[in-house]
């Protein structure tokens, strides 16, 4: 049971690893992660392409993928590498339903894929837009005259987590709580703090769909409550789920997106000037820095015994997927570490791959072109305050904490 | 070996060797034309491999399903013309068929 697990868990090497195999790496509380995650996993790269990490918090142990090839692979086969219990959320507090459709795995997923489809789709975004774009711009707005801000609170995690809590129909007053559970919920290394904060989110979304049960709105928490596949309403749990990936979802993985994108910006001030006065390479740009800094880290466990690229996996095993080391892989892409707005096929991981592909990746780039456009529109070039702190975090979404951005005012 | 005439967007049609059972995008990429991304690999949710089918061939193809069609109608350079060429089957029905890869979305 994760929720057991003390931290630092106890190194497990099963039987079947070899020795040579072996590797530690904590994606928690390496110190480099708080450099760069990006640069740290980087490290990762080379003699061992699959190793046994047997410090993990999530599991006793599991083998960590590096090379995008094997990513690839591990994540369109889902007949052996399944996403039963990948975020493990329910496991924290005792109890097995799946995030929906995110740990489930085909054919099963399908109905509920296709379910929520064309909540996101291009022509949902489209309607969703303009409301968008008058979120960054107030916000942007009410720092720009400062000269100064700290982007993640003053910008980096209102603006999506703003888009997403509307769209759900959540109240706007509740943001700060529902942060701080995020936070413990993915980045809080502490398991019982973790645990605590899976059961508070649990608890809030059952009185959720409970009210919207009672009182239905246009909103999508109404839509998941009274929604039918095949003619029947989602059972309790599934509603449960589809909620709880929504959460966990939209409020942690742009922000964490646009921290490294502005932090990048700040540092290549070249580049920055180039978006400024060429803001139609912003949705390429987007593409390229979703590869650069891919933030999420993801897992599958092994249904059966099973060799990938020669390592012998067994049944049960869990598979660690972290999308950064996939997109920074140099097989598959020439100089990965240069952040490139005239490469071609990007073909990242930034949104996952295969049958679990990003269901809100369309919002998601797009608040992403948003938060670009509006800033080089509106706000001269940024750069890091100096001497002020820098907070960036691993774990299972890299992001950062804390950033000072500064700039001229006329 | 059914064959497909695509033209990227530098506008160099080429002609493309196409298995039967494979999707239009698998054959377009492994062709080596990778500007069209089909980031989520064919699973008709990313909507980066939209191509434009020549008119002749529009009705000669299956028609799109609900998730093709909820993903193409909201893209920038939708047109009647335009399919996911991951959602488009190789067989010896589509030898010949003409494709254009879209612009990339704005």
């Amino acid at each position: 049971m994760p929720d057991t697990l003390p931290y630092p868990p106890a190194p497990f090497v099963p039987a079947h690893v070899p020795a040579e195999l072996v590797q530690e790496f904590d994606f928690y509380r390496n110190p480099q992660m708080s450099q760069c995650p990006f640069q740290a996993v980087g490290q990762l790269r080379g003699k061992k392409p699959i190793f046994w990490n047997p410090s993990d918090p999530q599991s006793a142990g599991c083998w960590v993928l590096t090379r995008s090839e094997d990513i690839r692979h591990v994540l369109t086969t889902p007949e052996i590498f399944s996403s039963k219990g990948e975020a493990g959320f329910s496991g924290l507090i005792g109890e097995s339903w799946d995030m929906v459709p995110l740990e489930m795995d085909p054919p099963e997923h399908e109905d509920y894929r296709q379910l929520l489809h064309p909540l996101l789709t291009p022509k949902a975004v489209n309607k969703l837009a303009p409301a968008v774009i008058k979120r960054a711009v107030d916000l942007i707005e009410a720092v720009r005259s400062k000269g100064e801000c700290e982007f993640m609170s003053s910008f980096g995690t209102p603006f999506p987590v703003g888009v997403f809590m509307s769209l759900m129909g959540l109240p706007e007053s509740q943001m700060p709580i529902f942060l701080e559970w995020e936070y413990d919920l993915l980045h809080n290394p502490d398991m019982a703090v973790k645990a605590t904060a899976a059961l508070t989110i649990k608890n809030y979304l059952l009185e959720l769909a409970a009210e919207r049960r009672a009182n239905p709105t246009d909103d999508l928490a109404s839509f998941i409550v009274t929604a039918q596949i095949n003619g029947e309403p989602l059972a309790d749990d599934k509603v449960l789920g589809i909620l709880y990936l929504f959460f966990v979802g939209g409020l942690d993985t742009v922000a964490s997106s646009l921290g490294f994108f502005f932090r990048h910006l700040a540092e290549h001030p070249e580049q920055q000037a180039e978006l400024r006065a060429h803001p139609e390479k912003i949705p390429h740009a987007v593409e390229e820095m979703v590869r650069r800094f891919s933030v999420v880290t993801s897992r599958r466990q092994c249904k059966e015994d099973v060799v990938l690229s020669g390592v012998q996996m067994k049944k049960g095993d869990w598979v660690k997927v972290n999308y950064a080391l996939a997109g920074l892989d140099p097989e598959a892409f020439e100089n990965p570490y240069e952040v490139n707005f005239e490469r071609k096929n990007v073909r990242h991981f930034g949104f996952s791959f295969g049958p679990h592909f990003c269901l809100g990746s369309h919002l998601g780039r797009r608040e992403m072109a948003i938060a670009l456009q509006e800033w080089l529109a509106r706000v001269p070039q940024w750069r890091l305050k100096p001497g002020a702190k820098l907070d960036v975090h691993g774990g299972g979404v890299f992001g950062i904490e804390h950033m000072e951005l500064e700039w001229d005012v006329a | 070996m059914p064959r497909l005439i695509v033209t990227p967007r530098n506008g160099e049609t080429v002609t493309v060797n196409a298995e039967a059972g494979r999707s239009v995008m698998e054959s377009i990429r492994n062709a080596g034309i990778e500007e069209l991304l089909a980031l989520c690999g064919g699973a008709c949710a990313c909507a980066t491999c939209h191509v434009y089918v020549a008119p002749e061939w529009v009705d000669r193809l299956p028609p799109r399903s609900q998730a093709e069609s909820d993903l193409l109608e909201g893209v920038t350079h939708f047109t009647d013309a335009s399919r996911l060429s991951c959602q488009l089957k190789v067989s010896p029905a589509l030898d010949g068929l003409k494709v254009t890869i879209a612009p990339e979305e704005q």
